[in-house]
């Protein structure tokens, strides 16, 4: 399960201290995954996972550090171009999927690369649902399919842009372990598919077995 | 998939309460719809109605009246003037064509009207088939009248008596079709023309019949004197004609002169507050409908931030947010404008049906650019207004409430 290590990582970390409303809460270990590795990011509830996710996907600037994303320093680019960056080169996965219940589950998938500012590409959107065995749920509306379902296409939506990188955020919470290991699986396996690192923020354990790489994270001194 | 599409699908998914804003947005834009397009339609229909006719004179009275009567034909006369004063009256170089008219027989509801050929030339008609007539007892009939009376030239037909269907029928007194004329948008399609005299005729000799079979002797009794006739119309040659000759006319004893445009003018003048006070329900209907869709939308947005914040996650600009909340607003106002002015113009037809068979006016509602470009800029202007709040708070939805 090792990724091709001369490969350039394609999220790089380097001093990231984390605050949150002006109190330093954590350091981020400095992190390189490669295409096509998963890292798991290990902690506690409160130890400063999710407002790291936070920082790594643009959305809230560490209190110092450097982070690059496919050789892009992120936190240099201006907002509405980091904005963009994001939905390009970030995958995300978030714990309760947050799919939109008035789209279907194809458009939920495309929406993706319409908020990236590129053109759906439909024949792209069906061959991830075809990979994920979702192409016979395309048209269905997506509060009417299962959780397990649910997960895949959240996927789908985190790949369809063709990101650098996936950040997922507690995937496995409330999974019993047989659907935790599937969901590990198909992550990984989707993930490396498309040649993006994937970077799991968890403080579920059973995720350690999947991933290349376990960081833990530190409360900040 | 667009934002649009996602603006479609998140009304598709409150579709009641987005179908309630759109109806009384409709209603709202109807009512403004029929009181903008039928302001100038009753007066453009009885401008049609009236034709070349620029002078109606008849008995002291009511002018509006003499102009129903006897331009727009449209309802009864009130009285008889002197067809020599008539006459004498219009004698000016100023009057292009002048004829008298002899209103009192119909034939099933089509009233004939006895004249001379010089009313064709009044109302710039022309005869489609046949000839005018030579002698008594012969008519001409106007298009639609031949065409709903299913006459041609030489078929015959008898009179009653009354403007109305359903009087005494002169049934002695047999009319043969020698003309039908082409077709004007004026009263005259509605109207059989006859000889001046044949109305009197008719009715002289009807009386005639009657008294003998009464074994009366009163040669006057329920006959109108051949020198009667119930108006006199009259086109001008010159626009001053109608600065001078009304009020010359209007000085006599017993003429009154009556000028369908000022007439019509005048009435409609009388319904404006009618019509300003459906503008202004109108516009109050719009402006509820627009209360309700923006809150429905603030509402709903409430709802969505989780959504919102997801296209945040996903890459969209604060714009984009923005523009699912205006595309939502902007499907409502353009539903309500669409329904709403074809419920106008169906609304107006429908009143336009029931005018053209009490009257035979034909109501054409239709909107000028400027209005149609008003009512779109407006709506324009209730989009922006029902969607500026939302817009703003969608646009200034944060992704921390998605992790």
């Amino acid at each position: 399960m090792q990724a091709d290590a001369a490969a350039q990582p394609v999220l790089t970390t380097r001093g990231v201290v984390l605050a949150r409303s002006g109190r330093r809460i954590a350091s981020l270990p400095d992190l390189a995954v490669a295409p096509g590795q998963a890292v798991a990011l290990l902690g506690p509830s409160g130890s400063g996972k999710s407002t790291a996710l936070m920082a790594l996907a643009g959305i809230r600037a560490p209190d110092s550090g450097d982070i690059e994303v496919g050789g892009i320093r992120l936190w240099a680019l201006p907002s509405a171009a980091r904005d963009r960056f994001r939905g390009h080169r970030i995958g995300l996965v978030f714990q309760s999927f947050h799919l939109i219940d008035a789209l279907s589950v194809a458009a939920n998938v495309a929406i993706a690369m319409r908020c990236a500012g590129l053109s759906p590409d439909h024949g792209r959107v069906d061959s991830l649902l075809q990979g994920l065995q979702l192409a016979a749920l395309a048209r269905r509306r997506a509060d009417r399919i299962s959780h397990g379902q649910a997960q895949r296409v959240a996927m789908a939506r985190a790949l369809v842009n063709r990101p650098a990188v996936v950040l997922a955020d507690e995937p496995t919470s409330a999974l019993d372990d047989a659907a935790t290991a599937e969901l590990l699986a198909l992550l990984r396996q989707s993930a490396r598919a498309e040649g993006a690192g994937l970077l799991i923020a968890t403080h579920d354990r059973r995720v350690i077995a999947a991933v290349d790489q376990v960081v833990e994270m530190k409360a900040a001194a | 998939m667009t934002f649009v599409h996602l603006a479609f699908a998140y009304l598709r998914r409150r579709w009641g309460q987005a179908l309630l804003s759109i109806i009384v947005g409709a209603l709202g834009v109807a009512a403004v719809t029929a009181a903008l397009a039928g302001l100038d339609a009753l007066p453009r229909a009885a401008r049609q109605a009236w034709g070349g006719v620029d002078l109606v004179v008849g008995p002291k009275g009511s002018a509006l009246d003499l102009v129903l009567c006897c331009a727009l034909h449209v309802s009864e006369p009130r009285g008889l003037v002197s067809l020599e004063a008539a006459t004498k009256a219009v004698g000016n170089p100023m009057i292009r064509a002048s004829a008298p008219l002899a209103l009192g027989d119909n034939v099933n509801g089509w009233r004939v009207v006895g004249t001379t050929p010089a009313l064709i030339d009044v109302y710039r008609a022309h005869l489609a088939k046949g000839r005018m007539w030579n002698d008594k007892l012969q008519a001409v009939l106007g298009a639609t009248a031949a065409r709903a009376l299913h006459l041609e030239i030489g078929d015959s037909f008898v009179g009653a008596h009354g403007l109305a269907a359903g009087g005494e029928q002169h049934d002695r007194f047999p009319y043969k079709v020698v003309g039908i004329l082409a077709p004007t948008g004026s009263a005259l399609d509605r109207l059989v023309l006859t000889d001046f005299a044949t109305v009197h005729y008719v009715h002289a000799e009807q009386a005639r019949i009657e008294r003998a079979e009464r074994g009366s002797s009163d040669e006057d009794e329920g006959t109108a004197s051949g020198d009667a006739a119930t108006a006199l119309v009259a086109a001008y040659r010159m626009p001053t004609a109608a600065a001078i000759l009304p009020r010359q006319i209007d000085a006599s004893e017993t003429l009154s002169a009556a000028s369908p445009s000022f007439e019509i003018a005048r009435l409609a003048g009388y319904a404006r507050p009618l019509t300003d006070a459906a503008t202004a329900l109108g516009l109050l209907l719009v402006a509820i409908a627009a209360a309700a869709a923006a809150l429905g939308l603030m509402a709903t947005l409430g709802a969505r931030t989780r959504d919102l914040a997801l296209l945040r996650a996903l890459g969209a600009s604060r714009a984009a947010l923005a523009t699912v909340a205006l595309a939502e607003a902007a499907m409502i106002g353009a539903a309500a404008l669409g329904l709403g002015v074809a419920l106008g113009f169906g609304l107006l037809a429908v009143a336009g049906h029931a005018l053209a068979q009490a009257t035979g006016l034909q109501l054409e509602p239709s909107l000028g650019l400027e209005q149609v470009g008003g009512m779109i800029g407006g709506t324009i202007l209730v989009i922006l207004a029902a969607a500026a709040f939302p817009a703003l708070r969608a646009a200034h939805t944060e992704i921390e409430e998605l992790l």
